[in-house]
């Protein structure tokens, strides 16, 4: 039987916490995880073309380099990858909804 | 706050389908749940603060101790939590001679804790950094010093910095310094304390009696 192919998922997000129950609650979804808390770093492994995603798990507000800003520069390697936004601001609304992001995640708490 | 919060509730949805986790997520439990309430204590005090409930418990204490309990206790924690930054504590030996203060000992705990918390926060943990922590005694005034090799105060913030919510940092709330004013404040003239902020120094004032 052939094994079945599973999605791949990068999530990136400054707090360790976040990354950790996002990746474990994805790979209880039957996701692929790999789950970064530096932007840069995710990026740089985006640049050598190691894995390929289907799916990015961004938060928004990091230091270095917010989860727009690598959207964008993840976007020019792979235009084909859809990207989730999670913020706890209200604010970053309105720049999902001026610009063609796939899904923004509120914090609902 | 929402942080913490989701982190609590997160790990306590996962903890059951993944028992072998179950140490791991307590304290990631535990330390989120310390985080909230220090959060919480934060909002709490700037509502006293704003209501003009903040009450004082003064006391006499002597605050050479003090200072030196408190600089102990984050060296630890600095040890523990971000082993490229170093703490350097230097009191100069007439510290040690009885200076009691007569404050709210708890309070002022909190305003040089604020103070240490911000070093810390904008000292890096990509790279080596150093605190520096040095009290003097000038007459009736203790002098305490601390400086950091951090990336310093933004200059676009610091007109702003005793003001709610002012923070460049992606884990702070932006009270410390307003709440740390406000005790200091509240203590008004008997018991002088002033904050003075530069770049990438922070001093504390304080006359005792």
């Amino acid at each position: 039987m052939a094994k079945e192919k599973k999605n791949k998922i990068l999530v990136v997000d400054d707090e360790p916490d976040n990354t950790s129950i996002f990746s474990m609650s994805l790979e209880d979804g039957g996701f692929e995880v790999d789950a970064f808390t530096d932007p840069l770093l995710a990026l740089s492994m985006f640049k050598s073309g190691h894995k390929r995603y289907d799916y990015l798990v961004l938060d928004i507000k990091m230091p270095d380099m917010n989860g727009f800003e690598l959207y964008e520069e993840i976007r020019k390697i792979d235009n084909k990858v859809k990207a989730c936004f999670l913020t706890a601001f209200g604010r970053d609304t309105q720049r999902s909804l001026e610009e063609d992001f796939q899904l923004l995640l509120m914090s609902v708490l | 706050m929402k942080t913490p919060t989701q982190a609590i509730i997160g790990y306590a949805d996962l903890i059951h389908k993944h028992p072998e986790k179950r140490e791991d997520m307590m304290q990631s439990i535990s330390r989120n749940a310390v985080r909230l309430q220090r959060l919480t204590n934060d909002i709490l005090d700037v509502t006293r603060i704003d209501s003009h409930t903040l009450n004082l418990h003064k006391e006499k204490f002597n605050i050479g101790n003090l200072l030196a309990y408190i600089v102990q206790d984050y060296v630890g924690y600095i040890e523990k939590e971000n082993q490229n930054v170093k703490l350097f504590y230097n009191f100069k030996q007439d510290i040690n001679d009885p200076l009691p203060m007569d404050a709210d000992e708890d309070r002022i705990t909190q305003v040089i804790s604020n103070l240490l918390n911000n070093a810390i926060k904008f000292t890096s943990k990509k790279r080596e950094g150093v605190i520096s922590v040095s009290a003097e005694r000038k007459k009736e005034e203790v002098i305490v010093s601390i400086k950091d090799t951090g990336e310093g105060i933004n200059p676009e913030i610091l007109p702003r910095l005793f003001t709610k919510f002012a923070t460049r940092s992606f884990s702070g709330t932006g009270l410390g310094l307003y709440i740390s004013k406000s005790i200091v404040e509240a203590h008004g003239g008997k018991c002088g304390l002033k904050i003075i902020l530069m770049e990438k120094e922070q001093h504390l004032l304080l006359r005792c009696h």
